[in-house]
């Protein structure tokens, strides 16, 4: 199944700088000063891979 | 980029959900505020409803209560304002404003995904170079309150000055607020250090200075964040009620003189390598450091005064709006545009202007940050500045300028000038020059230029080339001393006439050559022969016949006659290059003579060795480079004999047509180098006139058909398969061979890259390119140590 969600900040970070092509420069940046410890609001990042199947199926999610 | 994707803030209130915050915060001012923003954040973002209708209902509110500042409004003020923004919400869709937080966010996420596609970010991702196919992702994050009081803010800051380069903490910051209103430029924020708000002249207090908690954290995470990503940082901050939290981090974007300094100072302090340093820098910004400053003692008449917010300077006509800046700029005028603010809609606009001046924003500003990275001169918050889209002007304090009036915009002190104000071109830092020293230790391709006059030449050396890798002898003839003489030769009925010419033109070309050897001293020159067709040398219409007739005293009909006679159907395939050497050998042979007396003259003079490297274009075949090679030789004794002076020079080549780079074995029996004629050998390969190519290359880029102008960076697959065929041919043949390249690529970063994994000698290009070409090339030798 393939990871739509990546959290960050809050205790739990899955991403890092170095996802930029699935989290986007934000939300890899996020997910790295997180890491570092750094204070960031809690939160999650929604991948591109949701945005390519949301414009390429007439604005609908991936199931999963 | 800043702000090219939506954001909606505050989401999840609704009419039941900002009681809690109300009563959570104990701040019910704060509450219905956060609320206001976000249905008309929500509604402009979402749902479509344009962002205005929301602004002129706030300032009907104020005004009709006397209001002038947001700051006045209570939290009854922000509730009666709610009722009013929800009913315009109705009145423009016909529907209430969702209330279910749920809907709200899948609203806002279908939102983001969705402006992926629209204008504005199709325009960047064009200029970007980035693929639609990569999608972008969406954040949800919990809000931090910025406007929770006066114990709150928000800011923007970059870890170093991303205008200069220089090492200081650099920002801007609004105490109770959100992170839209110092972007969006909405209100001017305040700086972040006392240093700068002593040297802007502010009264309102610093960050330092109003909250020195929170801004010594910050200034720790700059420090973190540098170490850790190694890099100049731009960073979104908020502080809720004391609190810092950090809401963004990237690489920042800066000026050119910025990237050089910031390079040069991370290198010297151990935090990168100079190889990083080098790779650093982006070799074609290089040009902003080219551009040209204020002379300081022009007269100037100062109209306006903002912020310096990306420096260099520009003279253009007033535009008002971003498609006229983008329709003027298309039709060849250089323009200035001038906006209350920018948003992201205007990029086209921006990129199609010369400078940018606004009347509202500060240093961090939509309009700042975009200039600054696309090197284009900005002055921002020029805050006296009042622009009157109807009647087509703005005006200072009554004084109007009208739309098509010519100003002046100097980004580095922030001024505005009305008319032209003389320009002065720049000296080279101290950053420049250590920079292109760590460049040049690493490349091993040697870096000429193309140029024919001494000022171009003079300022080729001053960048750095090592020689000149192409000479272009026909713009000598085009000059008004020698056209009427070379016209004559080409009227010329027999040989001996034709001589007669040629030897009134022999002086004022040798003296062509002097010039240039007298600054080039003992580096190389390639010169290249006369290279177009005759006729592009004779008037064409008839009052340019009858004009030239009766300036020379040639007769009229006999220059018709001659120029009809000589014209061809498709002269870039037709009697040029060494054809003409062939057909005419006294002008080729005119020519060596001129190089050879000069040579002879200024190694005399500069007791030194002048090396010529005389050049024959259009090749196609063996016999024609041999035939052309001895009769120069020839000339080469015979100086030799009069002048007892030793002349340095090699023969060789241009390798421009296909069957030169297919026969580059046989041809390099007579050729002492090649150099890579790669515009016609595009020309060629392709089967594609450059001045045609114009009105059907754009749809092959967008189709995909071609990734890119193949005049701009050279095609690998193709044009590149046979330079690399007749380099290996050329050395199998000729080993030790000297090999370069002179079209337009050679200062193209992606193409020099290409020729220096073809283990080319040097490459050529235009003066002002000769920097770029320096820098492309000790990357190209960084990025590929390890695998050539």
């Amino acid at each position: 199944m393939t990871k739509y969600v990546y959290e960050f900040g809050g205790g739990a970070t899955d991403g890092s700088a170095k996802d930029k092509n699935l989290l986007g420069g934000k939300g890899a940046n996020l997910a790295e000063m997180a890491s570092l410890g750094l204070p960031v609001p809690p939160g999650f990042t929604l991948t591109t891979e949701v945005c390519v199947h949301y414009n390429e199926n007439d604005k609908t999610y991936p199931a999963d | 980029m800043p702000g090219m994707m939506d954001t909606v803030l505050n989401l999840g209130l609704n009419d039941i959900t900002v009681a809690g915050l109300a009563i959570l915060s104990g701040n019910r001012r704060f509450a219905l505020d956060s609320y206001r923003r976000f249905i008309q954040m929500y509604a402009d973002v979402v749902l479509g409803v344009k962002h205005h209708i929301f602004e002129d209902i706030l300032e009907r509110y104020k005004d009709d209560n006397g209001y002038h500042s947001d700051t006045q409004m209570s939290a009854d003020d922000w509730s009666a304002l709610i009722v009013d923004y929800k009913k315009a919400v109705r009145d423009a869709l016909g529907q209430d404003f969702p209330q279910d937080p749920t809907e709200q966010l899948w609203g806002a996420v279908g939102a983001v995904f969705e402006s992926w596609m629209n204008e504005r970010a199709i325009v960047y991702r064009r200029l970007s170079d980035i693929p639609a196919s990569w999608g972008t992702a969406v954040n949800i994050q919990a809000m931090v309150f910025g406007n929770m009081g006066d114990s709150s803010a928000t800011g923007v800051a970059f870890t170093r000055n991303p205008s200069t380069g220089a090492n200081e903490h650099y920002g801007e910051y609004l105490i109770n607020a959100q992170g839209e209103d110092v972007v969006a430029g909405i209100r001017t924020p305040q700086s972040l250090t006392k240093k700068a708000r002593q040297e802007m002249g502010d009264a309102e207090p610093s960050m330092e200075e109003a909250m020195p908690d929170a801004y010594g954290e910050l200034a720790q995470v700059f420090t973190q964040l540098e170490n850790h990503y190694r890099d100049m940082q731009d960073i979104e901050f908020t502080v809720e009620r004391d609190t810092l939290w950090m809401l963004q981090t990237r690489s920042g974007k800066r000026t050119a003189k910025a990237a050089l300094k910031i390079a040069v100072d991370m290198a010297d302090s151990g935090m990168i390598s100079q190889e990083e340093a080098v790779l650093r820098i982006e070799p074609l910004s290089l040009d902003q450091l080219l551009h040209p400053t204020l002379d300081e003692n022009a007269p100037r008449d100062l109209v306006a005064t903002g912020l310096p917010a990306s420096p260099g300077a520009a003279t253009g006509e007033v535009v008002l709006s971003s498609s006229e800046a983008e329709r003027l700029a298309k039709a060849g005028h250089k323009v200035i545009l001038v906006r209350t603010e920018t948003s992201p809609e205007d990029i086209a606009g921006m990129h199609a202007a010369g400078a940018i001046v606004t009347a509202r924003g500060g240093m961090t500003s939509h309009a700042a940050v975009v200039a600054r990275g696309m090197g284009t001169p900005c002055v921002s918050g020029a805050s006296s500045v009042r622009i009157d889209q109807e009647a087509g002007n703005f005006s200072v304090a009554g004084r109007v300028i009208k739309q098509g009036d010519i100003i002046t915009v100097d980004g580095a002190s922030g001024q505005v000038f009305a008319g032209a104000v003389a320009m002065v071109q720049p000296e080279m830092s101290g950053d420049f020059t250590t920079l292109m020293g760590w460049a040049d230790e690493a490349r091993t391709l040697g870096i000429r230029t193309n140029g024919e006059n001494p000022t171009d030449v003079k300022t080729a050396k001053g960048f750095g080339a090592e020689g000149i890798g192409l000479c272009r002898t026909e713009h000598m003839f085009f000059e008004a001393d020698r056209l009427a003489h070379f016209r004559e030769m080409i009227l010329a009925e027999d040989k001996e006439s034709r001589i007669n010419a040629l030897e009134k033109i022999l002086p004022v070309q040798r003296q062509d050559f002097v010039d240039i050897f007298r600054i080039m001293e003992d580096k190389p020159c390639t010169i290249r022969l006369l290279d177009p067709p005759l006729h592009e040398f004779l008037p064409q219409s008839e009052d340019d016949v009858a004009a030239v007739a009766k300036a020379t005293g040639l007769p009229a009909g006999e220059l018709m006659r001659r120029a009809n006679e000589l014209h061809e159907t498709n002269p870039m395939l037709g009697h040029r290059g060494c054809r003409l050497g062939i057909s005419y050998p006294e002008i080729y042979e005119m020519q060596a003579r001129a190089i050879f007396e000069a040579q002879a003259l200024v190694s005399k003079e500069l007791d030194l060795l002048v090396h010529a490297e005389i050049m024959i274009p259009l090749v196609s075949s063996d016999k024609e480079l041999e035939i052309l090679k001895t009769a120069i030789e020839k000339i080469a004794d015979q100086v030799r004999a009069e002048n007892g002076h030793d002349i340095a020079y090699t023969i060789g080549t241009m390798i421009e047509l296909p069957r030169a780079a297919l026969r580059a074995a046989d041809i390099a029996k007579h050729a002492e180098f090649f150099s890579f004629g790669t515009n016609d050998l595009t020309q060629t390969t392709f089967g594609l006139s450059r001045d045609d190519a114009g009105k059907f290359l754009p749809d092959y880029v967008a189709q995909g058909i071609m990734e890119k102008d193949p005049f701009v960076t050279i095609d690998q697959d193709g044009v590149g398969d046979l330079v690399a065929i007749a380099i290996e041919r050329g050395r199998a043949a000729r080993p030790g061979i000297k090999i370069g390249i002179c079209g337009e690529h050679g200062g193209d970063p992606a193409s020099i890259d290409f020729f220096h994994r073809l283990g080319m000698d040097y490459v050529s290009c235009s003066p002002y390119r000769v920097p770029i070409a320096r820098l492309s090339a000790g990357q190209a030798a960084i990025r590929h140590k390890n695998t050539t």
